[in-house]
C-alpha cells in the first residue's frame, strides 16, 4: 500500500484544490515569463521587435509569393474582394507565431528548468504556463502592431474598410479557447518530451507541416469531404479563422466548427491536466 | 500549525524510498504499459534486478525549535531524504508530515539566471522560493544587507564571484520565513564571517521555533547546531541520538575523512623515567609521551609535534604509522595506546604538544593539530635557538 504524504503535494486532490495551488503560485508563473522575455531580447540590438519581425517577414515572402510569383487570385485566397493580401496574412500569422513559439517554449520548459524541477518543489504546470505567459507577451505585442498595421491600410487603401465592430468583444474568447488548447497540448507535450526527447524534435517538424493545413495563408473552403474533416480534427483552423472573422470582416465567430474546436480545447486541457497530475511524482528523477 | 506544542513539526513514519539504478526510460512496449498504469515500481519488499533502496525504514520525528542533524557517507541518503520532505519526490512506502511552510535549500540560488542582475534575481529566487513580489520588496534590503552585495545590484549574475553567487542564494532563502527549513551542505560555501552569520541566522529561527533538518559533512557545525541527529548508512538509519553520541558513531561505524572528532578523545601524558607523570623537565632529561587513541578507520597515523608557545617555532616533529616498532597496529577495538619515548634537548621555554590523527599518506602541510598538553622546560638557557646544545667550556692561553 501506498501511502499518501501530507507534504509536498503528491496528492490526488480535486482540480479544484489543485487549482487553488496553482493560483497561489501565479506569481512564479509571471516571474518566470519575465525571466524568459528578459533573456531572450537582453542582448539582442531590436529587442522586443523580435516578437514581431518574424511573422512580419513571413507575411512579406507569402505576399511576395501569392502577389508576384504565382498570382493567385485574390478572392480565393482570402475569401475577400478586397481584402490586402498581407493583412490577410499577418493576421493569421500573428496568432499562429504564438502558437509555434509557446508550445514550442512549453515542450521544453520541463527539461530546460531541470535544477528547479530537482530542487525545489512547487507545481510542475508553472512551467509550461510561463512558457505560454512568455509568448503571449509577444502575442500581445503583434497584435498592437496587427491593429495599426490595419489602420494604415484602412487609411492607405481605399477599397478595403477596417470597420471596427461589435464582433471585436469576441476577441478575447478567440483567445481564450487558443490558451485553452495549447495549455492542454503543451502539458502533454513537456511531460511527454521529458520522458522521451524525440517529442520535441517530432514537434519541430510537425510544426511546419500544420502551419500549411490550416487555413494560416490562405483560406480553406469546406467543400470536399476530406477538407471538412481537416477542419474539425483540426482546432486550430477555426480558431484562426475566428481571429479575422472578428478583426478584419466584422463577422461574429461562433459557428459550429468554432463550438467544436473550443469544445475540443476544453476537452484536451482537462485530460491534459490530469494526465499531468497522475505523472507529476516520477518528473524529478526521471528528467 | 495549530497546537504547536504537542504536534512534532516533522513526522517520518516507515518511509523508504526504492529507486532504479540507470535510466528509468524503457523500450517502447514498455514504456506504452507503465504510461497507462499508476503505480510504475512495486511497492513490495520485493527489489527487482535494477531497483535499490536509498531509503530503507526511515523512522525520525522534529520538534518546533528544534534542529536534526541527517550525517552519514555519500550514498547514505541524506539528499534523497530531504527531496522526500521537500515534495520533490513521493516516498515508495510510508509517510511523511510538515507542519507549515517548508523551505528547502537543497541549492542555493534555484533558479538564478547568469544574465540577470543581482537585483532581477532577487525577485525571481524569492518567487521561486514561494514569496510574493510585495513580500520580498518589503524584505529587499535586509537580504542586500545580510548578503553584503550592495555595489554589485546592478551587476549581471554571471560577473559575481561564487562566493558572492552563494550569498545572495542564501540570503534570499533565508528571509523567507519558512516554519520547516531542510539545509543541505549549503554553508560550505561562503567564508568564515558569512558561515557564522547564518549559523546566527539559523539560531534565531530556532528561536522562533522553527524546525531545522541540517545534512552536512561539517561535523563540527553538527554538533555546535544541532540537538539530535540520525546516522545513515546506504540507506539505513545506523545510529539515533544526541549529535555528539551520533557524530561518534559515525565516526567508529563509517570511513571519516575528518578526524576532529577523534582528536577531542586523544589522551596524552608525560612521564618521567621513574613513570611519574610531570609537566615541567629538566633540559636533555628523557621523557616518554604516552598516547591513548581512540580507534579511526582510515586514521592509522598519529601525527605529534612540539611547539615553543613563545613564538610557535617547531622543536620536534614524528609520527608513528603502522609500519612502526610502536606497534600502532596491534589497535584493539576501542583504541590503541602509542609512547614515545624521546630526550628533550630544548631550550629552557614554554612548550605546547600537539597531535593529529591522519591517514599517513596525508599532507602534512594540511593537517590539523589540536595542542594536547602544555609543558615547561627549566633551567638557564646559554644561548637561543630551538635544540638545547649544553656546551662545555674548555679554555686554552693561546
Amino acid at each position: 500500500m501506498t501511502s499518501i504524504p501530507t507534504t509536498g503535494y503528491f496528492h490526488d486532490g480535486t482540480p479544484q484544490s489543485r487549482f487553488a495551488l496553482l493560483w497561489r503560485y501565479r506569481e512564479l508563473a509571471w516571474m518566470l515569463a519575465w525571466r524568459d522575455i528578459r533573456v531572450r531580447y537582453k542582448h539582442s540590438m531590436l529587442g522586443a521587435a523580435w516578437a514581431v519581425l518574424p511573422p512580419a517577414a513571413m507575411m512579406l515572402i507569402f505576399t511576395f509569393v501569392f502577389n508576384q510569383v504565382v498570382q493567385v487570385d485574390r478572392q480565393k485566397l482570402t475569401g475577400s474582394e478586397h481584402l490586402p493580401y498581407a493583412l490577410f496574412a499577418f493576421a493569421g500569422l500573428v496568432p499562429w507565431t504564438f502558437f509555434a513559439n509557446g508550445l514550442t517554449g512549453a515542450i521544453g520548459s520541463l527539461v530546460s528548468n531541470r535544477p528547479l524541477v530537482t530542487k525545489i518543489y512547487f507545481p510542475r504546470e508553472v512551467f509550461p504556463i510561463s512558457a505560454l505567459l512568455s509568448a503571449l507577451v509577444d502575442f500581445l505585442v503583434g497584435m498592437v502592431v496587427l491593429v495599426v498595421f490595419g489602420a494604415v491600410i484602412h487609411f492607405q487603401n481605399g477599397q478595403w474598410q477596417f470597420h471596427p465592430s461589435l464582433t471585436l468583444i469576441c476577441l478575447p474568447i478567440v483567445v481564450l479557447v487558443q490558451v485553452t488548447f495549447m495549455l492542454g497540448l503543451g502539458l502533454i507535450l513537456a511531460m511527454a518530451n521529458l520522458f522521451y526527447r524525440d517529442v520535441g524534435f517530432l514537434f519541430r517538424s510537425i510544426i511546419q507541416l500544420w502551419m500549411f493545413i490550416t487555413c494560416v495563408i490562405y483560406q480553406l473552403e469546406a467543400t470536399a469531404v476530406w477538407k471538412r474533416l481537416l477542419i474539425h480534427l483540426n482546432p486550430m483552423t477555426p480558431i484562426i479563422r475566428a481571429y479575422r472573422d472578428c478583426l478584419l470582416h466584422g463577422r461574429w465567430p461562433f459557428d459550429l466548427p468554432f463550438l467544436g474546436a473550443a469544445a475540443v480545447s476544453v476537452i484536451v486541457l482537462l485530460a491534459g491536466w490530469r494526465w499531468f497530475r497522475l505523472r507529476e511524482h516520477e518528473f524529478a528523477e526521471t528528467i | 500549525m495549530s497546537n504547536r506544542s504537542d504536534n512534532p513539526a516533522i513526522t517520518v513514519d516507515h518511509v523508504s524510498r526504492k529507486f532504479s539504478r540507470g535510466d528509468k526510460r524503457q523500450p517502447l512496449r514498455g514504456a506504452i504499459d507503465r504510461w497507462f498504469k499508476r503505480d510504475v515500481m512495486s511497492t513490495h519488499d520485493d527489489l527487482k534486478a535494477h531497483e535499490f533502496y536509498a531509503i530503507e525504514d526511515l523512522n525520525f520525528h522534529v520538534a518546533h525549535g528544534e534542529a536534526l542533524a541527517i550525517i552519514g557517507p555519500n550514498g547514505a541518503g541524506k539528499s534523497t531524504t530531504l527531496k522526500l520532505l521537500a515534495g520533490i519526490m513521493p516516498p515508495t512506502r510510508g509517510t511523511l508530515r510538515t507542519s507549515g511552510r517548508v523551505s528547502a535549500l537543497i541549492e542555493v540560488g534555484a533558479g538564478f539566471h547568469p544574465d540577470l542582475t543581482g537585483r532581477e534575481n532577487i525577485y525571481l529566487n524569492a518567487s521561486v522560493l514561494g514569496l510574493s513580489r510585495t513580500e520580498t520588496r518589503r524584505k529587499f534590503s535586509d537580504i542586500v544587507d545580510f548578503a553584503g552585495i550592495e555595489p554589485f545590484l546592478d551587476t549581471p549574475l554571471k560577473r559575481y564571484s561564487s562566493g558572492m553567487y552563494a550569498r545572495l542564494g542564501f540570503s534570499v532563502a533565508v528571509h523567507t520565513e519558512p516554519e520547516v527549513l531542510l539545509v543541505d551542505e549549503v554553508l560550505s560555501v561562503g567564508d568564515r564571517v558569512f558561515r557564522a552569520k547564518c549559523m546566527d541566522r539559523m539560531r534565531s529561527f530556532l528561536r522562533k521555533g522553527v524546525a531545522i533538518i541540517f545534512v552536512s559533512h561539517d561535523l563540527t557545525a553538527v554538533m555546535g547546531f544541532c540537538d539530535r541527529a540520525v546516522v545513515l548508512d546506504k540507506g539505513r538509519t545506523t545510529f539515533t541520538g544526541s549529535a555528539i553520541d551520533a557524530v561518534s558513531h559515525y565516526h567508529h561505524a563509517c570511513t571519516p575523512l575528518d578526524s576532529d572528532i577523534a582528536h577531542e578523545r586523544i589522551r596524552v601524558q608525560l612521564r618521567r623515567r621513574d613513570g611519574r607523570t610531570a609537566l615541567s623537565f629538566d633540559s636533555r632529561e628523557r621523557v616518554s609521551i604516552e598516547c591513548d587513541v581512540p580507534y579511526v578507520k582510515s586514521a592509522d597515523a598519529l601525527f605529534l609535534r612540539i611547539i615553543r608557545l613563545r613564538d610557535q617555532q617547531l622543536a620536534l616533529q614524528t609520527c608513528a604509522t603502522p609500519g612502526d616498532s610502536n606497534g600502532i597496529e596491534q589497535a584493539g577495538p576501542s583504541g590503541r595506546s602509542i609512547r614515545f619515548d624521546v630526550t628533550l634537548n630544548i631550550p629552557p621555554a614554554e612548550y605546547g604538544l600537539q597531535v593529529a590523527l591522519a591517514p599517513s599518506t596525508i599532507d602534512r602541510n594540511a593537517m590539523s593539530w589540536r595542542t594536547a598538553t602544555k609543558f615547561m622546560m627549566r633551567g638557564s638557557s646559554t644561548g637561543g635557538g630551538i635544540v638545547e646544545v649544553s656546551p662545555t667550556f674548555a679554555v686554552t692561553a693561546m
